[in-house]
């Protein structure tokens, strides 16, 4: 038997699915040569050496991640929904809807003849005294819709109907609406951040993003937006988990602080789960927000170096702690965005607490500080989830 | 470490059902149930730990938006590590494509700005020390998986560190039970290999 048919034949004799024959002429095989035997052996620690391979933990804040953007996919989706057809009241008998469905029909229908309209009134306009010219022009279209429809009367009533639909329309809409717009820092956004966000994932941008984008000297308004939602509200809450996943950021900060995220999940939940509709979330949440609001949930993230390619490399996360700035961590990142170089997190006496060395995304080592500044030594009990076992 | 409990179908079943309902507390169930095993598949593939949480968060979002074309005939974890696979397939496209891997080697300095160069002990405890070694060892066979093509890399993972069966890699990776052996074969040897130069084993 030739050493080449052998050497195949081994992967599935170690793995014991050869027939009784084949494990005899494999064995006579063997017995008699030493390469094969050592084949044989090198593939038997190749294969010991790959199951004994550690296994890695899942970070803590996976799941939150998860389900954040899922969260924020079936709010999409229910609100494209809502947005369609949420006025519709589901209790009512259909003849009701389907008068109301062509109620909506005629409407429609006459907005659509809204134009001709128009156009048959315009002349009339301007035979008027020409509005004040020294006013400012949003000021001078007010009097122009004014003497419109002074002017126009009975085709007025065409004209309010046509405003019919918009107003029905726009009751159950603003709320969706003013998520999306005046919300300065979404906490489910579904689209993902931009490329100058500071922080190498990929999830949707968050109102401490944001802030360090402020920070980093983006316009005014934007910085007025993020100074007032550096507290961050319920629904940010999980983002401010996200934004700093390092364990470091979570675990150095006084207890209340890691505390109250975990509420804050909760409402933001419930109060997305307990209303049918979405946007009732935000008024609940907003009066969440006031509610947690404290000194110790403010963090502040200062992107101190860049790369060329506008990339960060080093951001250094600052927390204020009873109207005190305090350094949090100091993290650096590669190009592509991943931990890469010294890590640093802070106590809250300011002092460092530990180092993490990471290469390209990868943690490699760990130095780990007592309180005097000396190099702890020994094995860490610190909570370092997403590290692997072997080096925590 | 806890050790991966095994999940029945019938366990799975119930939450899917829930899930396709639009149950999202269902689908953090399943999360949870799954995430490790997940994570490990990816990290093992791409060789590094965030992107392997990238990889995996982007996995559990598109099983959401799919959920309600998964049959239940098959069994749901085998579906999910099924679009694991795909997702860290794409990501290593995509990384290869952008940048190529930012590949490093173990024997060169680390270049770390605040000058901290070699990874040490904290301590001479024998035990770190042994620890240490395992986990140079370990890294270097990480090492010697991510020198394999991808196709050859997966089946590796799939049978060899994750434990699947040839019948569940033939139908997670779409291929022949033929082909999943002679890959393994390849894969096999050129670890074999690899490892003898960098371990020095006889």
């Amino acid at each position: 038997m030739d050493c080449g048919k052998i050497r195949v034949d081994l992967h599935a004799y170690l793995e014991d699915v050869v027939t009784a024959d084949e494990r005899v002429k494999i064995e006579g095989h063997l017995a008699s040569c030493q390469d094969c035997r050592m084949a044989l052996e090198d593939l038997k620690q190749t294969m010991q050496l790959l199951k004994n391979l550690d296994e890695v933990e899942p970070p803590a804040w996976l799941t939150q991640r998860v389900l954040a953007q899922v969260r924020a996919e079936s709010a999409a989706k229910k609100g494209l929904f809502t947005r369609l057809f949420g006025w519709v009241p589901m209790n009512l008998p259909a003849t009701a809807v389907a008068t109301l469905v062509i109620a909506v029909t005629a409407v429609v229908l006459i907005k659509s003849m809204e134009p001709k309209l128009q156009e048959t009134v315009q002349p009339t306009v301007i035979e008027q005294p020409p509005a004040p010219a020294q006013e400012g022009t949003e000021r001078q279209a007010e009097p122009e819709k004014r003497a419109k429809s002074r002017i126009e009367g009975g085709e007025n009533d065409a004209g309010d109907k046509a405003l019919g639909p918009q107003s029905l329309l726009q009751k159950p809409l603003p709320a969706p609406q003013a998520m999306h717009d005046d919300r300065p820092a979404p906490a489910i956004a579904t689209t993902p951040a931009p490329a100058e966000n500071i922080l190498p994932e990929k999830t949707p941008g968050t109102a401490m993003k944001k802030t360090e984008t402020a920070g980093a000297g983006i316009s005014e308004d934007r910085m007025a937006a993020s100074r007032e939602n550096k507290t961050l509200s319920p629904q940010q809450e999980p983002d401010a988990l996200r934004a700093a996943p390092s364990a470091p950021a979570v675990s150095s900060a006084p207890k209340p602080a890691a505390a109250l995220p975990e509420q804050g999940i909760a409402r933001g939940r419930a109060a997305l789960k307990d209303t049918p509709q979405a946007e009732q979330a935000r008024p609940s949440a907003k009066a969440a927000k006031e509610k947690t609001a404290g000194p110790l949930q403010q963090h502040q993230q200062l992107v101190t170096e860049r790369y060329a390619s506008g990339k960060p490399r080093v951001v250094i996360t600052y927390q204020n702690a009873s109207g005190k700035s305090e350094k949090v961590m100091e993290e650096r990142f590669d190009e592509q965005g991943r931990r890469h170089g010294l890590h640093r997190s802070y106590g809250s006496s300011g002092s460092l607490t530990a180092e993490v060395l990471y290469e390209h995304g990868n943690p490699v080592s760990i130095r780990e500080f007592n309180a005097d500044g000396t190099l702890r030594t020994g094995i860490s009990d610190r909570d370092w989830p997403w590290l692997k076992p072997d080096l925590r | 470490m806890t050790p991966a409990q095994p999940v029945g179908q019938d366990d799975d079943g119930a939450l899917v059902t829930l899930c396709k309902k639009g149950d999202i507390d269902a689908f953090e169930e399943l999360v949870k149930r799954h995430q490790k095993k997940m994570l490990n598949i990816a990290f093992r593939m791409t060789g590094n730990y965030e992107d392997a949480c990238e990889v995996v968060q982007d996995s559990f979002v598109a099983a959401y938006k799919a959920i309600n074309q998964f049959e239940q005939r098959a069994r749901f974890s085998t579906w999910l590590y099924t679009i694991v696979v795909n997702q860290t397939r794409n990501h290593l496209k995509k990384a290869s494509t952008v940048s190529g891997r930012a590949e490093y080697s173990l024997d060169e300095p680390i270049n770390s700005e605040a000058g901290f160069i070699r990874p040490e002990p904290a301590s001479p405890d024998p035990s770190v020390l042994e620890t240490l070694e395992q986990r140079e060892v370990q890294s270097r066979v990480q090492q010697c998986i991510s020198a394999l093509d991808a196709e050859f890399r997966e089946v590796l993972v799939l049978r060899d560190i994750q434990g699947f069966s040839y019948d569940e890699i033939s139908s997670m990776l779409k291929i022949a039970d033929g082909t999943v052996k002679s890959r393994l074969f390849r894969a096999r040897e050129s670890v074999k290999n690899c490892l003898r130069k960098l371990l020095g084993r006889p």
